[in-house]
């Protein structure tokens, strides 16, 4: 028996405070409820008004509070936050600076002028924030903002990965129709300043292959460098039928090269004799390039998962504008893919097959950084040469309509000309293989999240955001 | 080893902090009313942008969540007594008994009517947006052929019980017009804003001063939700509006086009499913584990008890119901927030919950199945909560009377007991007293109980002192339940008085 329970008191008064609690607790949960009908008018104007006690609003006032509580295990929740803040506030910042440039490009009317200028009766704004991780590099964080009308897109897009991974794209694309024909016309200005870029030398076998001019003694297979890159891009599309596109491109660009500084990585400096590599400088000329392709593509969704085929063929020329040297090469390639669907539309197993190809014209020397490298290979690999084939197989499935999982292999391997491929070349394929999982809406790919392992590692990609869904080949180098 | 030293001295402190201090409560009544209608500028219209809106809650909202260790914290919207005052997202139940009270505002349209013009806020099927003969905006919702009254019906219905709770709901009325039966929404009111935002406030209202996810009322709403069948909340359904003349109104937020409870919705996705040629097993570990290639389950079309009715289950797992898309508020419910507002369902009288299905104006036959599924429902969302706190209520505070040997107590009704849920002969109630800074006063004791009627002593030497907070842990069966309730006393002239309560 507790101390207060051992306390006496008359019986009668006990009961009489007990009943008039039981009542009180009753009424209060409805049991007998007061007040006749369950009108739901709404109350006479008198009733409206009553006297309530009302706090300013704020939680601490509204809750009465001298002090909130302090929980249990605050102390090491504080640790673990204090630990877990940074990286939480990179995402959720990165998120809400987007939202916040979207409310705001909406609130100052900034789309209806656009609509104005364009005589575009609707339109849509579209803004993602973007987050690419990978293993071995800063993770970048940025926005993308799309605003879409039925005849005029705008895209802004930035990136910042560091002081010296920093990128900038602004594009305008008008759409309309030539000899009723869809059509496109786009306008496009790039900037990219990106270091601690691989070179492992040209050719399949780098330490092999004569191009390479290996630093005697060195114990290092690749060194690193930065490149700042500057492209104007006019580019139009046409579209022949619902499967046939015929994309016509020219750019202007600059590709300025430099070895990164010693103290700080392994640069190319250390590892190849000066000179040796072609065109590694900043004295390089500006290039025009103008590429002509056309891609059949009978997929329903194109940013997605999704079972059908598609090949497209480019063929392309630059030529740099007077300078300190010429550049002049001719590119050509092929990409092609088909996916079927696996007892389930929601199961898609795809193979794909790109050969990309470049050579010099008129006896010029071909930068390094020109040589073809495919950047869709999910392994690691930086080597490079005139020609680069690349096979992927690709396992979808759908676990909820949002989220989908991803088994794949990747194989890659170069060669100096196509006639070139031979055994040397199947010896030296490298291949990645791994899993990921893709977060979508009905029709594109949010989020990616990739982990693939090849002979030189683990690779562990996490991209967000909106996707690549460019009409010229052109913005995927 | 200075690492080492730091790590030890961070681990010292992070241990000393660990314990619980309980929260300080002024001396004053608990607030009805919040000051959160002052005039404002009427805040610019917002439209929901959608893919930022499933970027949010697929991916940022689940990366934010799993690099949270904090958790959830109390509810900022919630009075001294554990309620939620009258606010611009709840309004005041000034009367227990008729929670319907207030709902009917303007009544069912009045023909002639004609069309607006404009996109429906609900954006649902078939929707259009209409002007009454008195010149007050409706949205018409058609019901779907060969279902009559079934999604009219759910939104009549489960508009009043949602406004029977205390949220604000945009009336919804049963409208005849030409043979064909809709759900009339009387919307807009006053200027639409746009969706409310699930997480943080509204930067052009400065009234909104509390991130939405700490609101007890979001929070809860999943809850709500549960008993209702609510299984697509969808972020358009709540919703930002302007009250009042430009620069003299304010903003109130309120719930509309829940056209898809009571089954309505839970139906049409499983007829989908039953459609869909790709459907995949319902198990999602062996969706994953058999690479999406296990067998194409058997379709089985559902079947509703009546045509005019939605797939409405006598049984609900509360803890496990999550509606889509996700809705970040409902990822901070607490223990606390899902009893206050099981007791919001539970106040509810049968009589009420019988003229809100009359509104639906269903057959007869349909009505009374609705009603036993509701209350068949709520008795379950109601004991789920009831169990994951101590759910004590405090009563009649009875000072000491020395001349009568009469020592000061507080009644304190169990919720569970006296509705029923529990039996009293299987409950046991214990007592901590702690100061304001969580040292125990006393040693833990039990308490006697009476048929649900548990009484706290306040004996004389607890009188004396300035702050007293009293720990209460029901026991069922002799297992204590994962909660206790706080009591929290300050002295006022002579005597404790009782100034706050945290379930």
């Amino acid at each position: 028996m507790s101390r207060f329970g051992d306390q006496v008191s008359p019986r009668r008064l006990e009961v009489a405070a007990r009943r008039l609690c039981a009542t009180l607790a009753a009424a209060s949960m409805c049991l007998r409820a007061p007040g006749a009908g369950a009108d739901d008018a709404a109350p006479p104007a008198a009733a409206r008004a009553p006297d309530l006690a009302t706090a300013p609003n704020d939680p601490l006032a509204v809750a009465g509070l001298e002090r909130p509580a302090r929980p249990r295990g605050y102390g090491g929740r504080a640790v673990a936050n204090a630990i877990l803040v940074g990286p939480r506030l990179l995402i959720d910042y990165t998120f809400k600076g987007v939202e916040v440039a979207a409310n705001l490009v909406t609130d100052r009317q900034l789309i209806p002028r656009y609509r104005e200028l364009f005589g575009s009766p609707r339109g849509d704004l579209y803004v993602f924030p973007t987050l690419f991780a990978e293993t071995g590099s800063p993770a970048s964080v940025g926005a993308r903002m799309i605003f879409d009308s039925p005849r005029f897109l705008s895209s802004q897009r930035v990136g910042f990965g560091g002081p010296r991974q920093v990128e900038s794209e602004t594009r305008v694309v008008l759409k309309g129709t030539l000899a009723d024909h869809p059509s496109v016309l786009s306008l496009e200005a790039h900037y990219q300043l990106e270091d601690d870029l691989d070179y492992d030398g040209i050719g399949v076998v780098p330490r092999s292959d004569p191009r390479n001019r290996f630093v005697v003694g060195t114990p290092f297979e690749r060194g690193t460098y930065t490149e700042r890159r500057v492209r104007f891009l006019a580019s139009g599309g046409l579209r022949l039928s619902d499967l046939l596109e015929l994309l016509v491109s020219t750019s202007l660009y600059r590709r300025q090269t430099e070895p990164d500084p010693t103290e700080e990585r392994t640069s190319v400096a250390e590892v190849f004799e000066p000179g040796s590599i072609p065109g590694l400088t900043t004295a390089s000329p500006f290039v025009s390039y103008s590429e002509v392709a056309a891609r059949i593509d009978t997929r329903r969704l194109r940013n997605r998962p999704s079972p059908g085929w598609h090949v497209e063929s480019y063929v392309g020329g630059a030529r740099s504008l007077p300078g300190d040297f010429t550049i002049s090469y001719m590119r050509l390639g092929l990409r092609a893919g088909v996916g079927v669907p696996v007892r389930r539309r929601t199961n898609v197993f795809t193979l794909r097959l790109s050969i990309d190809g470049v050579t010099p014209l008129s006896g010029t020397v071909l930068p390094f950084v020109e040589y073809e490298h495919p950047r869709e290979f999910r392994g690691f690999d930086t080597r490079r040469d005139h020609v680069a084939i690349l096979g992927a197989a690709d396992y979808t499935w759908q676990l909820v309509p949002v989220l989908g999982l991803r088994l794949f292999v990747d194989a890659v391997t170069f060669a100096p000309s196509l006639s070139a491929v031979g055994i040397e070349q199947l010896q030296n394929v490298r291949l990645a293989g791994g899993f990921g999982f893709d977060v979508f809406t009905g029709t594109n790919t949010l989020a990616s999240f990739v982990t693939s392992a090849s002979g030189d590692g683990v690779r562990v990609v996490a991209s967000f955001g909106a996707p690549e869904s460019h009409g010229d080949r052109q913005h995927r180098r | 080893m200075t690492f080492l030293r730091a790590l030890s001295f961070a681990s010292c402190l992070a241990l000393a902090a660990c314990a619980y201090r309980p929260p300080r409560f002024v001396d004053a009544p608990a607030v009805e009313r919040v000051a959160d209608r002052e005039p404002i500028p009427m805040p610019t219209p917002r439209r929901l942008m959608r893919a930022l809106h499933d970027a949010n809650v697929y991916v940022r909202r689940e990366l934010v969540r799993a690099l949270d260790p904090r958790g959830a914290s109390d509810a900022g919207d919630v009075n001294a007594l554990d309620e939620v005052p009258e606010s611009a997202f709840f309004r005041r139940l000034e009367d227990l008994g008729r929670p319907l009270v207030g709902f009917r505002r303007d009544g069912a349209p009045v023909s002639p009517l004609r069309d607006r013009g404009v996109p429906p806020a609900s954006e649902a099927p078939g929707a259009r947006t209409i002007v009454d003969a008195r010149g007050l905006g409706y949205e018409l919702v058609p019901d779907e052929p060969n279902h009559r009254g079934r999604m009219s019906g759910a939104a009549a219905t489960s508009s009043r019980l949602l406004h029977a709770i205390g949220y604000r709901v945009a009336e919804v009325h049963v409208v005849d017009l030409e043979g064909e039966r809709f759900a009339a929404t009387r919307w807009p009111v006053g200027v639409d804003l746009g969706p409310t935002a699930a997480e943080g406030t509204r930067d052009d209202d400065p009234n909104d001063r509390l991130d939405h996810r700490d609101r007890r009322t979001l929070r809860s709403l999943r809850l709500a939700a549960a008993w209702l069948d609510i299984v697509d909340l969808e972020p358009r359904m709540l919703r930002d509006h302007y009250l009042g003349e430009p620069g003299e109104g304010h903003v109130e937020h309120t719930l509309i086009g829940i056209d898809g409870a009571l089954g309505v919705g839970t139906l049409r996705a499983a007829e989908a499913w039953a459609r869909d040629p790709d459907r995949a097993d319902e198990n999602f570990f062996f969706r994953m584990f058999t690479l999406g290639l296990s067998p194409i389950p058997r379709a089985k079309p559902p079947v509703a008890a009546f045509t005019s009715v939605g797939l409405l289950e006598p049984f609900v797992l509360p803890g496990s119901f999550s509606p889509s898309p996700p809705f970040s508020p409902s990822d901070r419910m607490t223990p606390a927030d899902g009893y206050w507002l099981a007791k919001r369902v539970a106040t509810i009288p049968s009589r009420v919950l019988r003229r809100a299905v009359l509104a639906s104006k269903l057959p007869p036959l349909e009505q009374n199945w609705l009603l036993q599924m509701l209350e068949l429902r709520r008795a379950q969302i109601v004991a789920w909560a009831y169990d994951r706190v101590t759910p004590l209520d405090p009563g009649l505070l009875s000072p000491a009377n020395p001349s009568r040997g009469l020592e000061a107590r507080l009644l304190l009704a169990d919720r569970a007991v006296l509705s029923r849920m529990t039996p009293a002969e299987s409950s046991s109630y214990d007592v901590e007293f702690l100061d304001d800074e969580g040292a125990p006063l006393a040693r833990k004791r039990g308490l006697a109980c009476d048929r649900g009627i548990v009484t706290l002593p306040l004996g004389a030497e607890l009188q004396a002192r300035e702050y007293v907070v009293a720990e209460v842990t029901a026991r069922r069966a002799g297992k204590a339940l994962p909660r206790p309730v706080e009591l929290h006393f300050r002295r006022r002239g002579e005597a404790l008085a009782l100034v706050g309560v945290r379930h």
